[in-house]
Order: C-alpha cells, then sequence, then structure tokens
C-alpha cells in the first residue's frame, strides 16, 4: 500500500471519527470526597453552581453528583457529560435521607443556598487533584424536615 | 448434439435475486418503522390537542380550569381523590356517559367507580406507548396512599392516562429544599387554575404533557418493576411533579434530567417518542421538548408564573 493510501484511509478515519464526538465547551473533571462530622457521607448532593462571566449555558452552569457509599464523588456523572467546564463555583450540599420519592435533606437546607456558602471552587485550577470537603452538620440529630 | 433447454434459475441466480430482496428490505423496514411511528406520535399529538380544547371548554363553562389531583381526607386515614382533571375533562370529549355516573364522593376503586376505571377513554392512551390500553395496577403502597380504597384490594385493571398535568417546579438547581413554583393545574389547596392566574401566559406555560407507561415504572426504555397505582391510570395522580433524575433513571437527583428519563411517578415528562417529549401549552398549541432541555429552559416553560422569557425548547 503506498503512502497515499495511508494517507487517504487515516484522513477518511479522523473524519468520520470526528464527526461523533461531544460537542460543546470543554469539561475538566472533578472528583472529591465529602465527609460530614469527619465521616465519609453517602447519598450528598454537591452541588456547583457556576459564578463566573462566561458564555456558559444550560445545565453546563449546574454541574452536580451524589456521593456514594464510600463518600466519592465525580462531578457531572449520571448526568450527560462528566466534568465542569472553566471558571469559578460555589458549592453547596444537600444530604439526601434516602433514595425514596419522600426523600428529605438531612441538613435542612442549611448549605444548600449558594448566597450563603463559604465554599468555592475555580476549575480547572482548583481541581487538578481530589477536592475534599469536610462538613459540620448544622442539624445534627434530624429525623425529618 | 441434442440441446437440452433450461427448465428454471440456478442456484446462483436465485441467490443473488434473495439478496437483492434482502437488501432493499433492509433499507425499506426502518423507513417502514418511522413512518408508522410518526403516525403514532401524530396520534399522541392530536390526544393532546383534543384535551387542551377540552381544558378550554371547561373553562368557558367554569371560569376555571379543573384541579389537578386534589385529595380529601374524607375520615381519619380515608383519603380520596376527587375531581381529578381527567375526570373533569370528560363531558367535553364527549365522554359525557362515563362522567355522568362518576360518584365524587367516592374513591377511584370504590363502588360503582371502580367498574368506571376500566372505561375505554383513547384520548388518554398515547399508541407509542407498549402498555395495554386497559392495565393491571398495583394497590397503593400503604406508606404513600392518596387514595386508599385501593389498598386492601388487590391488583386491579384500569384505563391508563398516559398524560399528566404539571403540578410544580423549582427553578434550578432544584433541590430538595428550593421553594417549587405553580404549574398550570397548581395544588388544590391553592384553589383552581384561573386564566388570570397564568400571569406567564398561556402560550407560555405547559398545561399537559406525555407521562407514558402506566403501570410499569420505565428508566429510560426498560420496563423495571410496577410503581403503586394511582400513577398512570384515569382518575389517578396524573401529573408533573418535576424533579432532576440521572441519566440512566434510577436516581433521585443524581443528574439534571427532566424528560424521558424514567415515568416514576410524575417525575419526569416521559414518551416513547425518539428524542423527546410532547406538550400541549396553555393556549391548546402541541409543541414538542428536546429530551435534553436544560433545567432553566424545564422551568421557564412549565412555573406559570416566574416572569422569565423562554428558552430555546427544540
Amino acid at each position: 500500500m503506498n503512502s497515499l493510501s495511508i494517507r487517504f484511509i487515516a484522513c477518511t478515519a479522523l473524519f468520520f471519527a470526528g464527526g461523533c464526538g461531544p460537542t460543546g465547551p470543554q469539561k475538566y473533571p472533578v472528583t472529591g470526597t465529602v465527609k460530614v462530622d469527619g465521616n465519609l457521607a453517602e447519598r450528598v448532593l454537591v452541588q456547583f453552581t457556576y459564578e463566573g462571566t462566561g458564555d456558559v449555558k444550560g445545565n453546563d452552569k449546574y454541574p452536580s453528583a451524589l456521593t456514594d457509599a464510600s463518600g466519592l464523588f465525580t462531578l457531572g456523572k449520571g448526568s450527560e457529560i462528566e466534568g465542569a467546564v472553566a471558571g469559578e463555583y460555589v458549592v453547596t450540599f444537600s444530604w439526601m435521607s434516602g433514595p425514596e420519592l419522600e426523600a428529605f435533606d438531612k441538613f435542612k437546607g442549611k448549605l444548600s443556598d449558594p448566597a450563603n456558602s463559604k465554599h468555592r471552587v475555580r476549575v480547572p485550577e482548583d481541581v487538578t487533584k481530589p477536592l475534599v470537603f469536610d462538613l459540620e452538620n448544622p442539624s445534627p440529630g434530624s429525623a425529618r424536615k | 448434439m441434442k440441446k437440452i433447454a433450461r427448465k428454471g434459475f440456478t442456484l446462483v441466480e436465485l441467490l443473488v435475486v434473495i439478496a437483492i430482496i434482502g437488501i432493499l428490505v433492509g433499507l425499506l423496514l426502518p423507513a417502514v418503522q418511522a413512518a408508522r411511528e410518526a403516525a403514532r406520535r401524530m396520534q399522541c399529538s392530536n390526544n393532546l390537542k383534543q384535551m387542551g380544547l377540552a381544558m378550554h371548554n371547561y373553562e368557558s363553562a367554569f371560569k376555571k380550569f379543573p384541579f389537578n389531583n386534589p385529595s380529601t381526607v374524607r375520615s381519619p386515614g380515608q383519603t380520596i381523590l376527587q375531581a381529578t382533571w381527567d375526570v373533569g375533562l370528560l363531558p367535553y370529549m364527549e365522554q359525557t356517559a362515563v362522567h355522568s355516573r362518576w360518584n365524587p364522593s367516592l374513591g377511584f376503586a370504590e363502588g360503582t367507580n371502580r367498574e368506571l376505571l376500566t372505561s375505554t377513554l383513547p384520548m388518554y392512551k398515547c399508541p407509542s406507548s407498549p402498555v395495554p390500553m386497559i392495565a393491571s395496577f398495583c394497590p397503593v403502597s400503604a406508606s404513600f396512599a392518596p387514595d386508599r380504597t385501593a389498598t386492601s384490594a388487590q391488583r386491579f385493571n384500569a384505563m391508563v392516562n398516559e398524560y399528566g398535568a404539571p403540578l410544580s417546579i423549582a427553578p434550578p438547581p432544584m433541590l430538595a429544599t428550593t421553594a417549587r413554583e405553580d404549574g398550570f393545574l397548581k395544588i388544590h389547596t391553592k384553589g383552581q387554575t384561573t386564566i388570570g392566574s397564568v400571569t406567564d401566559g398561556l402560550s407560555n406555560t405547559v398545561m399537559l404533557c406525555e407521562i407514558s407507561g402506566g403501570p410499569t415504572r420505565y428508566n429510560r426504555r426498560t420496563a423495571t418493576v410496577d410503581q403503586s397505582s394511582p400513577f398512570g391510570h384515569f382518575a389517578g395522580w396524573n401529573r408533573l411533579l418535576a424533579l432532576r433524575m440521572s441519566n440512566d433513571g434510577t436516581t433521585q437527583y443524581g443528574g439534571n434530567c427532566l424528560i424521558n428519563c424514567t415515568n416514576f411517578a410524575g417525575l419526569n415528562m416521559f414518551s416513547f417518542h425518539t428524542g423527546l417529549a410532547q406538550i400541549a401549552l396553555g393556549d391548546g398549541s402541541v409543541r414538542s421538548l428536546s429530551e435534553t432541555l436544560s433545567m432553566e429552559a424545564m422551568h421557564r416553560i412549565v412555573s406559570a408564573q416566574d416572569g422569565l422569557p423562554l428558552l430555546e425548547i427544540e
């Protein structure tokens, strides 16, 4: 096979491969863990809310993730595309009581207001290594909302 | 030398013809399936149109729209659903016979209402969905029982309803503690919706949407378990209580999906059409929403009083 044929095949393959990839702005992977009162916590909704001034659209402004049984989260897991676009985010938390329809936030909404959150993350600068959020439960012993 | 006359085709000729026919059928079949689904989708869309017109005829008669899914505590431990929107619309869709026999003082599974549950009401069935028109439903769960008249019974049959009316929605990021705003047919304790109370405008607010699948919980297109009554059947809780789900439809708050990820409990709009769900706006027009619609766009078109301009929806 001569070099012209090889170049032709390579270009064709690149053309088709390029047509199927994800579209939109670049996303950076964001992972981390959440602790509540020193213990790794499951089912904490880690909510990022974009605070920058860039042209970020739709759900890209609100990447989120639930922590697993080991307290680990991967931002955007369960959404269309994982990760977050570059920019500054305020981070809030809701600790869901369970998977059922009547599940409630065990923090009673006290850590879910962006205006009162002290957690801010810059992507990609702050996410080169896993994030660690060490939270104090503002509503200890809460059974129901 | 005597020449032998050919009496048929050779094996090679037959194989070539069969291969050509096979290729043609292979090309044609997807197009035929697509045309059939387009026809079914049009029927679903027509149902929404009819319900939209019926809503306005109801409004002309009563100067307000029907209740969404009101529950009434008849006595301690005895809560029943009364005057749901799909019962209220019956006289305006040529179903007066069912409506006149419906007893509003009984639950949907009590007395003569139980028999009427299996009335054939084709306008509430979307043919794109695989569930039968009359399907078998589980009784309501003990922990979640808006109408307990069915709790003591075994499974019962009911006419499916594959459409829902938006009850409420929270603005993004749609957390459990975010205050919810009224949808088109708000919660009954706030009274009935009037044209004037839809301050965003009738053409900017979803009145009805698809929530297909009847008694079966679907996560994406995968049938999982039976969901409890009263979801998905006539005279039940046919309402959209928009809540973000994971992309696979299994986990609440596990993602930001609001369309076609699950039909469970009316948490998503849900259809069996590819990539979309259909809606009727308050002015009676029928549109499609892309299943990748953002939380922001969904909130603006479902909330009846958010005061924000619509975003692109298709």
